[in-house]
């Protein structure tokens, strides 16, 4: 039967476990388990304890571990069950080593394996670690192919590298150049896992949550100056609807959207609505993937060209596809602008709908100060004052209420985060007969001078009004600005900073050291790296390809694209080729040895070479004989030789050698010249 | 192949025409450097599988549009192709060197030594070579400059046997691609014939002198027969010294042989018989006379081996054998 040599299989179950450890978190336990019973079954196989399982145990396995995969994620379909599928066959395959076949199978699905950690993660860490196992895989394929002799891991190892090594031009070029195709089929992605991100509805306390969260929301680069971090609002979505019932507010269903606009597009019907007047921002958006469909924005942004995403009639972005993956869109925007100057009856109605029988309180607060003045304007300065005069204190760590939560909150409470401030102004405004919406999105955001980006993370998370004015159309207020103006002008942490909330439930956050200045330096490099990562290297998509081509290389088309690939394809190969192929003469010779040979091709370019089988005398004889001029060098040169080589080979002597070698080079030149 | 031919070909070659293609590429020699003339490489067949791997691994990329998933895709189809000039290059510069070849019976194994060289810092990792598929002998030229590698192949019937275009192959380091090419260091040997028993020698042939079977002891014979104390002028390297450390007496070992019998080994033993089947038992009988120290002649039609004893006299007269009536 066919035996594994030794090293190949050390090397085969080590980049097996490491391989795997990276799935383990997404594995059921039961399949973690399966992974170390078979990998010490392997190794009581090799040393011959155990023998290899029967057929029926076999078949059982396999069965069973089907039917485990099946109940452990309630589903065959989709992406993790597939993993775990090709996990347990990648297993199982280490007891089931007959023929030498088998073990080549079991590279390829390790290989496999590999690959598909990367439809999860692909971080830089992650990125090499990966590529440590790929350099495991190969010494183990390296390993099945050497004999017993001359097999040892670490030998193998720097084989599997050096052979790595030597493929990475390659594989830079075939990863720049070769044409990235759309997809040809869908393919289960993987399962949507809650991420932390704004949701589509906001009841008190949620964005309060969010908050708490130091991941990374999206990055923005901008194209020239950066505006300035009061206007950094960014909207993801409107949210006009108040559910009396469970007192939070909603999107509006899709169709009182009506149709979305797209650049190049059927003409949406709405589009008139829109005015831009002047300072216009251009930047591109690299967002984290949410598993939803809104996107972020400034107002007024034009439309996108990105084919997968629409303007919907509220001035927010939609995306027809959802964001499970990293993506990447550019935009302009006008800070300047105007919208809905004037607002059909259905939309006033909506727009100032609010339950009936619901915070009776605060309605009647809002006739209060309706008393002080009538028109809208008036209103909303009257509604701010009692913000900014009423004992409003914002926090994180705002107290529960329950019941009519506005009420509450307005009259009793008074502490409260964003969303209670948006939520209970937009109510206010409703009630006393102004349209009104909250947008929820983030507000902010950290530049990264490295990157020249700015990052804006969960806890940059933030609610805000758009009230309505005849003639003036939509115009942002944020209550939370009179309350806690330190929030909108330098952001949460500030905001919060005496009660010591910020980051506050998370365990150790880079975040948490903004005031320490060589670990913010430090961070901000790390971030900035992984910024160029996932914008060149994971966000490399067809679009990014073209782009660079063609600022490369001119105008792009398949056939010179090929052309391109082929051509650099082959001149790195054979470069390498060169690299793998010349023959190297490691045979390092004697000091002594070397003088003399300088001195014979010295000699040979004279026509004077040196005969094989020759001895030295014999050779300075002949010179001797022919070319009478450089008898007396020659002489000098070979009893230095003969006396070095032979009878005294102390560095005096060499050095009497390299100096009757050099002389004699000078006599040489000049007779030639 | 027909009947009896003076050299015989190990059934690895298909087609004449690729034989002849191949003596003109490469013609016989007792050195060859393996160079990019002499040696092929292909996939085999995990190195489809592992193509195919790729294959599917740029699939998924492109389903999945993940940059990382073509990198991992790129980086194994770029390894394959480095793949080819590492197994190409764990042949080339190598210098095979005939060695030694052993005469053997026909259908034993014939032992060929071959000598493999190596120059600069390349070294070579698990050659295979040999003649026949299934014996083929491993090397591995990693920490010496030359290392000498024993092949053997089946012989089938006697007479002067060349082994032919020898195979010298390797896998390594990925085992994706077969790396090979055909040799012919231009070696030889005799095959004797296959010994069959034959019975007793006959008597009335045997030319015996009258002493036949008694001891004689002389100086120039070569079993050992005892020990004597030493008298002076005994040849000192009779001493036995071993015996002297243990006794402290000088000891001479002496020799022995038993009177020899003269033997004809005749052709016309075996009337009737053909003349491989001759030629066979007359084999047999080299062997056993030689195995009891007679002397012993050969008479064949046209040739004869005067009677003697000793290796190179049994050499001589089995190739005789070998290469009776053999074109």
């Amino acid at each position: 039967m066919y035996q594994i040599p030794r090293n190949a299989l050390v090397l085969m179950l080590v980049a097996q476990a490491m391989v795997i450890l990276p799935h383990v978190v997404r594995l059921p336990l039961w399949l973690t388990f399966l992974c170390v019973v078979c990998g010490l079954w392997r190794v009581m196989i090799y040393q011959g304890r155990w023998s290899y399982p029967g057929r029926w145990t076999k078949v059982l396995l396999v069965f069973g571990a089907f039917i485990g995969v099946g109940a452990g994620y309630g589903t065959l379909l989709g992406l993790e069950p597939w993993v775990g599928i090709l996990i347990v066959a990648f297993v199982l395959k280490l007891l089931e080593m007959h023929q030498q076949r088998d073990a080549y199978t079991f590279i390829i699905l390790a290989y496999f394996v590999a690959l598909t950690e990367f439809l999860f993660e692909q971080s830089i860490p992650y990125t090499l670690y990966m590529y440590a196992c790929v350099t495991v895989i190969t010494a183990a394929l390296i390993g099945l192919n050497q004999t017993r002799l001359f097999a040892e891991p670490a030998r193998t190892l720097k084989k599997a590298s050096i052979m790595l090594a030597q493929s990475i031009p390659l594989m830079l070029v075939l990863f720049v150049l070769f044409p990235r195709l759309a997809p040809l089929w869908t393919v289960p992605l993987q399962s949507n896992v809650a991420k932390s991100g704004i949701s589509d509805t906001m009841s008190p306390g949620n964005i309060a949550q969010l908050v708490q969260s130091d991941e990374l929301a999206f990055r923005a680069t901008f194209e020239g100056e950066i505006p300035a971090y009061g206007d950094l609002y960014w909207r993801g979505l409107v949210l006009s609807y108040f559910d009396g019932e469970t007192q939070t507010w909603e999107q509006e269903k899709p169709r009182f959207y009506g149709r979305t606009m797209r650049r190049n597009g059927r003409s949406p019907g709405w589009e008139h609505n829109m005015e831009y007047l002047g300072n216009e921002v251009s930047y591109s958006v690299m967002m984290e993937p949410t598993n939803q469909h809104w996107l972020f924005s400034l107002t007024l942004p034009e439309p996108s060209a990105e084919q997968t995403m629409g303007l919907v009639r509220d001035f927010r972005f939609y995306s027809f596809r959802q964001i499970s993956n990293r993506f990447r869109y550019e935009l302009t925007s006008h800070l300047n602008y105007r919208t809905d100057e004037t607002l059909s009856d259905f939309r006033r109605y909506r727009y100032t709908l609010l339950p009936r029988n619901d915070n009776p309180e605060t309605k009647a607060l809002a006739r209060q100060l309706l008393a002080q003045g009538t028109s809208p304007r008036e209103y909303l300065s009257a509604v701010l004052k009692m913000y900014a005069l009423g004992e409003y204190a914002y926090t994180l760590r705002p107290p529960l209420v329950s019941g009519h939560t506005i009420d509450r909150f307005l009259l009793d409470s008074r502490r409260g985060f964003c969303e209670h401030f948006a939520g209970s102004f937009v109510y206010l405004m409703r009630a006393g007969g102004v349209p009104a919406r909250v947008v929820v999105g983030y507000h902010g955001g950290e530049y990264n001078r490295r990157g020249n980006y700015v990052a804006v993370h969960q806890f940059d998370a933030h609610a805000w009004a758009e009230v309505w004015f005849e003639g003036e159309g939509w115009v942002r207020v944020d209550p939370t600005s009179v309350v806690a103006p330190e929030r909108i002008e330098r952001g949460l942490e500030s905001a919060v900073e005496e009660e010591e909330t910020f980051l506050a439930d998370v365990g150790l956050s880079l975040m948490k050291f903004r005031s320490t200045l060589w670990i913010t330096e430090l961070r901000l490099q790390i971030q900035a790296l992984n910024h160029y990562w996932d914008a060149w290297v994971v966000g490399y998509t067809p679009d990014v390809q073209m782009s660079i081509l063609t600022r490369y290389f001119g105008e792009m088309d398949r056939k010179k694209m090929g052309m391109l690939l082929l051509s650099a394809f082959f001149v790195i190969l054979a470069v390498i080729g060169l690299v793998v192929l010349l023959k190297r003469s490691t045979t390092k010779l004697a000091p002594v040895e070397r003088e003399y040979l300088k001195y014979c091709d010295m000699l040979a370019k004279q026509n004077l070479a040196r005969n094989i089988g020759e001895g030295p005398l014999d050779y300075a004889d002949r010179v001797g004989d022919e070319r009478p001029d450089l008898a007396p060098g020659v002489r000098a040169v070979t009893a230095a030789y003969m006396q070095s080589n032979y009878i005294d080979d102390t560095p005096n002597e060499v050095e009497v050698l390299k100096r009757a070698v050099r002389s004699m080079r000078l006599r040489a030149f000049s007779a030639s010249a | 192949m027909s009947t009896i031919e003076g050299v015989q070909k190990p059934e690895l070659f298909r087609s004449d025409r690729f034989n002849r293609w191949l003596d003109k590429r490469m013609p016989p020699a007792n050195a060859i450097t393996l160079d990019q003339r002499k040696i092929f490489i292909i996939p085999n067949r995990h190195g489809l599988y592992f193509a195919l791997l790729v294959c599917a691994m740029v699939m998924a990329g492109i389903n999945y549009q993940n940059s990382l998933v073509f990198a991992l895709a790129f980086l194994l189809a770029s390894l394959f192709m480095v793949g080819i000039l590492h197994t190409y290059r764990n042949l080339s510069g190598l210098t095979l060197v005939a060695g030694s070849a052993r005469p053997a019976f026909a259908g034993e194994d014939v032992e060929f030594t071959i000598v493999l060289k190596r120059m600069g810092d390349r070294t070579y990792e698990s050659l295979q070579m040999g003649w026949n598929k299934e014996l083929l002998a491993n090397a591995d030229l990693v920490d010496t400059e030359e290392v000498r590698v024993k092949a053997f192949v089946a012989s089938k019937r006697r007479g002067r046997f060349n082994p032919g275009r020898m195979l010298i192959q390797t896998f390594y380091p990925l085992g994706l691609f077969r790396a090979w090419s055909w040799v012919d260091l231009d070696m030889s040997t005799v095959i004797y014939p296959r010994p069959i028993a034959a019975g007793d020698i006959p008597a009335s042939t045997t030319t015996s002198d009258d002493n036949e079977g008694e001891l004689i002891l002389r100086d120039g014979a070569e079993d050992f027969y005892g020990l004597r104390e030493y008298q002076p002028g005994d040849p000192i390297r009779h001493i036995a010294w071993k015996a002297y450390a243990r006794t402290e007496t000088l000891m001479t070992k002496q020799f022995a042989a038993y009177a020899d019998r003269r033997v004809w080994l005749d052709w016309e033993f075996f009337p009737g018989m053909d003349r491989e089947n001759r030629l066979s038992r007359l084999c047999y009988w080299v062997l056993q006379l030689h195995a009891t120290n007679d002397e012993y002649g050969l008479r064949l039609p046209g040739v004869e081996i005067p009677p003697a004893r000793g290796e190179s006299h049994r050499d001589e007269i089995l190739k005789a054998l070998a290469l009776f009536e053999v074109d």
